[in-house]
């Protein structure tokens, strides 16, 4: 490379620059404001007036971090942000040379020896597939007009076939293209393969929209109205009056100070992932946003020990807070069970270190309509309030009043689920409870949270990790009846359960919920997260999600499953990215796809033979996750990423063709649709091949053109098993067979050496053992008898011999 | 360890002569001259200079922030530090100076001297903002015991915001930026300072509370981070010079044991800082007898544990530790 002889400036030396490092400090969340923009300018100003050197970045951070932070989080990460930063900005395309066109030319070739052997690979599949499909078309014609079949047959047959190309291509171009556009987007967005984890979820903060009304403004000037306290300053006119009064003895009066009260928080938290502290947090952050002023600490249960808002604080005892800050008004924010004996069921016996202070309250999750002796008992030490806006207003009019108001009027719901209450732990654990003790949890939980709130639930349960920025972002981002999710009442109810308490959703419990989403929320959650895959990838995510994300969803819904795709196989095993479930519902599967994901035309024709009587469809639609087949490992194309691709390949194609039985038992019953399917396209393209060498091209044509009957011949078996109620024990759906239909196609293979001179016979004998692999499949994979395996591929097999009987009859037998 | 001066043994012996006791070598802590600033807080004590905002500090106690702005006021050539010292009942008045409304209108009703002027008493802001001035200028405002000495720079120490009350930081911004004040008991007038003689002004916070984000948005923050134990070891010994031992093993283990107390496993509530070292290690230094205290038994360091550990609480949590490195070490 060419060094450029001029010099060039860090990118700090220059304002404009350097502001938008400000700029990108305070959208990170640094208490940057306008005077920090002068300043910062004034700063450059004034060292280059002073003729400093400017050259070293550490320097110039040392001085700048002191100007732009605020606290020793912000201040311990400055240096690194800077560091960051000036890499990014520095060396201004402008200023570098002009390019050389030999190291052009050798960087070109380095970027050509890096293009993986996979993408060669999948470039030169790409025109193995068009060529042959482009190549029988032609053929194809030919064939007709040299037999002399009816030019209309041939001529329909052509614009079929023309058309299925047609559509074939637009698809793998769309997919291409897509896949492209999302490579650029992350290249753009800088996102390493190692920096993939929990990350994504720099989500815009909707925590704002949940304390915006009036009423709430009203409540935050009430608690911030100011309040007398005695002064040592002489209120000279009342000390004159006085004095006046009782015969000119001095009789001093002193003032009243006006002093914005102080409140001193204490909010319960299980940990740092529990939601309903979140929402405190939010609570307090927006009542701070209006000018009051709060002490804040954090207690497990038993408030004897607090922590401090820093991460890194050193916790605190109680009595040291009382003495600490003994004039602010204390609220607890708790569900109050840590404030009582587990043993007698009273209130604590340390219960009197709280009477320090003189204002106490106590705001609970608890709605008032459930309150009981709890409550009653503390009442006696607090003034208890519900954790709502309307409680949080009664307290205000209480510290105003100074008595008790009126409880506000709340509408009732149904009562947290005693289920709920009794045994928390148990339904955050991993093992999943019978299924009866699920089912007495569900009923109870879903009128508890109501309809919307069990939507908002499952909507959470599909990204392993539990966010308190998802929550929201889900909450405004789904509806019900045409209102968004986000409601402080429901949000309130929400985090009060287990998991979003602990952080932490079982794996059992997601596929639950997962389930009992009707196929539009399904369709609105996944559409939902994958917006947020594209617009969470890095900070600035604000900027990108006003810019980009507003104006154009449906565009970002296609990049974000090219973007999910992509990032979930760079993600590290343990990635939430590569989570089963999650990835599961992302990409439109289930594990029983008859759970959701049934086409609606056949949706419909089950429901008409379930009220004929038939084959229970509805159950098997209903039916829950299926369950997992760990004592199948896989076939090796499955395991290809261990084993390789190509040996993958070839040792499954073996397996298929020369012991069947194995290969199935091998093969998983519930796995992704992508393996079997690019399995058939490469055996398709491997007889082809082999049928062109040994034979002529239109011949191993004929044969490469049943992957285009391959949906039908699913359609056709699938409905055999149906017909033949072969699917009672099944576990593994449609997704099943359609395993079952793209691993077979190693038939294909039997065929085409035997296309030599004699097609005739190669075609049965390729059906024939196309009937052997489905006959094989369907007891293995739907777990049929080998008798009732035998009547489902007769069944099947029965119209499309007719139909090729018949096919070959009229083509060969033509018009003269 | 012997302590010669008293023994309080109700044994009626008493010296013929007053006794003579050694100055306080205390002192030696507080030399501004010796003072280190780590290379992050010179940056921002100049970024403060340079752009002339009040310069924030936060940090442990004991990790020296106000000992930085007599440093600084030494290193500048501007005198002692004009100190605020705060109080939870502090007003921004306070700031800038008192007045004694009662001792006036007792004056009045006695027909003494009852010019304001003389019950007004300006406090370190206050003072600071008359010294940037002019006598001449502002002479109508000074009281008759109040020594101006010429038109000059100062710095101010306002020492713990934190105790403050929460609106104290607030009521006081414009007149900080802005260096001025007002004394309606002397007719309102405005009293700003010569923007040429500004006052440096050194804030101190213990974090106990937040501060505003206004507040925070209009000065140069630093927070001092404990130091490492190598720049712990280098403090010490500008700081102490010959008596800090550098030249034995005394620093070496009193370091180590310092550290050890600072561990959070060895459950002290409240962690000795820099300043308790630095005390702890003139007290050995006198116990030691020119040896060093740390080399024997536990008893000498567990009889000056107590300028180390300060709270009853601690203390026996302490001796724990110390008897338990004791007996590591004779291993």
């Amino acid at each position: 490379m060419v060094q450029d002889p001029r010099p060039i400036s860090p990118p700090w030396a220059d304002p404009e620059s350097l502001l938008g490092f400000v700029d990108e400090l305070r959208r990170a969340g640094y208490n940057v404001g306008l005077d920090q923009y002068a300043a910062a300018q004034d700063l450059l100003l004034a060292l280059v007036a002073r003729g400093e050197p400017l050259e070293a970045a550490e320097s110039f951070s040392d001085l700048l971090g002191p100007l732009l932070c605020t606290s020793v989080k912000e201040q311990s990460e400055f240096k690194e942000r800077f560091a960051r930063w000036a890499a990014r900005a520095a060396l201004p395309a402008p200023l570098l040379p002009e390019p050389d066109p030999v190291v052009v030319r050798s960087e070109l070739a380095k970027e050509v020896a890096g293009l993986s052997v996979l993408r060669l690979l999948w470039a030169v599949g790409i025109g193995i597939v068009l060529g042959p499909i482009v190549s029988f078309l032609i053929l194809f014609a030919l064939w007709f007009q040299s037999e002399g079949a009816s030019p209309e047959l041939g001529w329909s047959l052509g614009s079929f076939l023309g058309l299925l190309t047609l559509l074939a291509v637009i698809i793998l171009a769309a997919r291409l293209w897509w896949r492209r556009r999302a490579e650029m987007f992350l290249a753009r967005r800088q996102v390493a393969d190692d920096g993939i984890s929990v990350q994504p979820l720099a989500v815009r903060d909707f925590s704002h929209q949940l304390f915006q009304s009036v009423s709430f403004f009203r409540i935050a000037q009430d608690l911030r109205r100011r309040r007398e306290v005695p002064s040592t300053e002489l209120d000279v006119p009342a000390t004159v009056a006085t004095t006046v009064a009782v015969g000119g003895w001095l009789a001093p009066v002193y003032a009243v100070r006006q002093v914005t009260p102080e409140y001193l928080v204490l909010i319960d938290r299980v940990g740092f992932t529990d939601q309903q502290a979140r929402l405190a947090d939010e609570l307090v952050n927006r009542l701070a946003e209006h000018g009051l002023f709060f002490t804040r600490y954090y207690f497990q249960g038993d408030p004897r020990i607090c922590f401090p808002h820093e991460e890194d604080g050193a916790p605190v005892r109680l009595r040291d807070l009382s003495a600490r800050h003994p004039f602010h008004r204390l609220i607890l924010i708790t569900d109050a069970a840590g404030l009582f004996s587990p043993r007698t069921g009273t209130l604590a016996p340390w219960i009197g270190q709280l009477t320090a202070w003189e204002h106490r309250s106590l705001l609970t999750p608890e709605v008032p309509e459930q309150w009981g002796s709890q409550e009653a008992d503390l009442a006696r030490l607090f003034s208890v309030f519900p954790a709502t806006i309307e409680g949080l207003a009664s307290l205000a009019r209480r510290t105003q009043a100074g008595t008790p108001l009126p409880r506000p009027a709340h509408k009732p719901i149904a009562p947290y689920p005693r289920e709920l209450r009794d045994r928390t732990l148990r339904w955050v654990d991993r093992n999943p409870p019978t299924p009866t003790e699920i089912e007495a949890l569900l009923s109870p939980l879903r009128r508890f949270l109501g309809e919307p709130g069990f939507f908002w639930l499952a909507a959470c349960a599909v990204y392993p990790a539990l966010d308190w920025g998802l929550t929201l972002y889900l909450g405004e981002g789904l509806q019900m009846d045409g209102a968004p999710l986000l409601d402080p009442g429901r949000l309130r109810s929400l985090v009060r359960t287990p998991w979003l308490r602990h952080g932490f959703m079982p794996d059992w419990l997601r596929e639950k919920l997962l389930a009992a989403l009707s196929p539009d929320q399904e369709k609105s959650v996944r559409t939902a997260l994958e917006e947020l895959l594209v617009t969470s990838l890095e900070q600035p995510a604000d900027v990108f999600q006003l810019e980009v994300a507003r104006p154009d969803r449906k565009t970002l819904r296609s990049l974000g499953r090219q973007i999910l795709r992509l990032r979930s196989r760079k993600a590290p095993e343990e990635s939430p990215l590569r989570d089963r479930v999650f990835l599961s519902f992302m990409t439109g599967g289930r594990e029983d796809p008859l759970a959701v994901r049934l086409p609606r035309a056949l949706r419909g024709l089950f429901s008409r033979w379930r009220a004929l009587g038939s084959r229970p469809a509805a159950a098997a639609w209903k039916k829950p996750i299926a369950e997992e087949d760990p004592d199948r490992p896989g076939n090796p194309w499955e395991n290809r990423r261990q084993v390789g691709m190509i040996p993958g390949f070839l040792k499954t194609l073996v397996l298929f063709l020369i012991v069947p039985l194995r290969a199935f038992r091998l093969t998983h019953r519930h796995g992704d649709l992508a393996s079997p399917l690019y399995f058939a396209a490469l055996v398709s393209l491997l007889a082809f091949a082999i049928g062109s060498l040994v034979s002529s091209a239109s011949a191993a044509a004929l044969i490469l053109s049943w992957n285009f009957f391959a949906a039908l011949w699913l359609g056709v078996l699938h409905i055999s098993l149906l017909i033949t109620r072969s699917l009672k024990r099944s576990t593994a759906g449609l997704r099943g067979s359609v395993r079952l239909v793209g691993y077979s196609t190693a038939s294909q293979l039997v065929g085409s050496p035997l296309l030599l001179g004699c097609i005739v016979l190669a075609v049965p004998l390729w059906l024939v053992w196309l009937g052997l692999l489905t006959l094989i499949g369907v007891r293995e994979i739907h777990g049929t008898s080998w008798r009732r395996a035998a009547f489902v591929v007769f069944v099947a097999l029965t119209p499309l011999w007719l139909a090729l009987v018949y096919f070959f009859i009229s083509a060969l037998s033509g018009p003269p | 360890m012997k302590y010669p001066f008293y023994a309080g043994d109700g044994s009626g012996r008493r010296l013929g002569t007053p006794a003579e006791v050694p100055a306080s070598r205390r002192t030696e802590l507080t030399r501004p001259e010796r003072y280190q600033a780590e290379p992050g807080l010179a940056s921002a004590v100049n970024v403060a200079l340079l752009l002339g905002q009040p310069l924030l500090l936060t940090g442990e106690p004991g990790t020296g922030k106000t000992q930085l702005a007599y440093s600084l006021a030494w290193e500048l050539g501007y005198g002692e530090p004009l100190k605020f010292e705060t109080k939870s009942t502090s007003t921004a008045r306070d700031l800038f100076y008192t007045y004694d409304a009662l001792g006036r209108f007792q004056a009045r009703e006695s027909g003494a001297n009852a010019n304001p002027l003389a019950y007004i008493h300006f406090c370190a802001l206050g003072k600071a903002i008359l010294l940037a001035n002019d006598e001449a200028a502002v002479a109508r405002f000074l009281p008759p015991d109040f020594e101006h000495g010429g038109r000059r720079r100062s710095v101010v120490l306002i020492d713990e915001i934190d105790k403050a009350p929460r609106d104290f930081p607030n009521d006081i911004l414009n007149e900080i930026e802005e260096m001025y004040f007002r004394i309606p008991e002397l007719g309102n007038e405005r009293i700003a300072a010569d923007p040429a003689m500004q006052p440096v002004v050194v804030i101190t916070s213990n974090s106990e509370k937040d501060l505003p984000e206004a507040f925070l948005r209009r000065c140069i923050y630093y927070h001092l981070p404990f130091p490492q134990p190598e720049r712990l070891k280098e403090i010490v010994t500008g700081r102490l010079g010959e008596l800090s031992g550098s030249g034995s093993d005394l620093l070496k283990d009193a370091l180590d044991l310092f550290f050890l107390l600072r561990r959070d496993a060895s459950g002290l509530r409240k962690k000795p800082a820099t300043a308790e070292l630095l005390g702890w290690l003139l007290a050995l230094h006198q116990a030691g007898d020119g040896k060093n205290p740390l080399a024997g038994s536990p008893d000498l360091a567990l009889a000056t544990l107590s300028t180390l550990v300060k709270t009853t609480e601690d203390q026996p949590r302490a001796d724990q530790v110390v008897k338990q490195w004791f007996k590591t070490r004779g291993r």
